[in-house]
């Protein structure tokens, strides 16, 4: 009998149109072989199923990646995609200064939704392989993560550089959280009579 | 006279698991069907969630009781047929959050329900986990059917 432990977690992707949610997510999930090389605006949302193991253990993290539409139209709409939600990843682009004054607002967005309580956010930077069109310093991103107690990553899809670790820190801390409930139902169970 | 009623929910009664949407190589969904409040079916994310009790024989169901943590709501459907389909809604009750002390699900049928298969539903978790502790399903071997058909023929 096979003793592999499938953990499921819905990892929202959320941040400004055009700042590269879909190419992280596309990215990562190819394990680099599909950048997508044109723009299509992503319309409501686009789901993706991604297993990563825990290294040093029998368990498997299946993320369910919603890569959330970031334009204002679809907006209305987003809360019914992030019910029950266990993650989420905001997204910026160092180019573009408006996608990072956005942020404080999608932390307002994100604060509606209730079942994300007790997951730790993260914060990623887009198009890092654009140096010269920079517009938001390592250091700004990394104040504003720290502020609000986000995991800061930085990355480029075009140059697929970095674009795992954000999944694979979300992926950890939800096997972490899973130990630590099971570990409190199981204390609460021995007490049972 | 009074013969206190059997709980039919039992490995060792025939009562098995037909499917559950969460596999925990330690805390698989057979630990409802022990009658031990100390073993548990843990859930591994993501709602809803749900189990499939398969009887051994058709039973009419007369009370059910189920334990478990951090439940927001239950949704109980039975079924009728051999196969596990066809599924009528039994019952449902949204649950109050419990912190980390067992939360009891207690549903009683007004008219008895006759069920081969009792599939329980956990729509939404007060956490991203939920455990299930132990099903009781109280009811009779077979159909009373002197009883309750020609009521339900009836109404």
């Amino acid at each position: 009998m096979s003793t592999k432990l499938i953990l499921r977690n819905k990892c929202l992707i959320l941040g400004n149109a055009t700042v590269g949610k879909t190419a992280l997510v596309q990215t990562f999930h190819s394990d680099g072989a599909q950048f997508p090389k044109t723009y299509g605006m992503t319309i409501h949302a686009d789901v993706c199923v991604k297993p990563i193991n825990i290294p040093d253990t029998n368990v498997t993290v299946e993320m369910f990646i919603f890569d959330l539409a970031g334009h204002d139209v679809f907006q209305e709409y987003l809360p019914k995609y992030c019910r029950s939600a266990s993650s989420y990843i905001l997204v910026f682009d160092v180019t573009n200064a408006d996608s990072f004054k956005a942020l404080p607002k999608w932390l307002q967005f994100v604060k509606q939704i209730k079942d994300l309580r007790g997951g730790r956010g993260v914060l990623v930077a887009t198009k890092i392989d654009q140096a010269f069109r920079r517009s938001v310093t390592t250091q700004q991103g990394e104040e504003f993560a720290k502020q609000h107690n986000l995991m800061y990553f930085e990355c480029s899809s075009a140059t697929n550089s970095d674009v795992e670790a954000p999944f694979y820190f979300v992926a950890n801390a939800s096997h972490e959280l899973f130990e630590e409930h099971l570990r409190i139902i199981s204390k609460a169970a021995a007490e049972m009579h | 006279m009074v013969v206190p009623p059997d709980n039919m929910a039992l490995a060792s009664s025939g009562a098995r698991i037909a499917m559950a949407t969460s596999e925990h190589p330690k805390h698989p969904p057979e630990l409802v069907l022990d009658g031990n409040l100390k073993t548990f079916w843990m859930s591994t994310g993501l709602f809803p969630q749900e189990f499939v009790v398969t009887f051994p024989t058709q039973i009419t169901v007369s009370k059910i009781i189920v334990s478990s943590m951090k439940v927001a709501q239950w949704n109980v459907e039975a079924s009728k047929t051999d196969k596990p389909s066809s599924f009528e809604p039994l019952g449902d009750q949204a649950m109050e959050d419990t912190d980390n002390v067992i939360q009891t699900l207690s549903l009683a049928p007004k008219e008895p329900v006759v069920a081969r298969h009792l599939r329980f539903e956990i729509a939404r978790g007060f956490g991203p986990f939920v455990s299930v502790h132990r099903v009781v399903v109280y009811g009779e071997r077979g159909v009373a059917e002197a009883k309750n058909v020609p009521q339900a023929a009836e109404s």
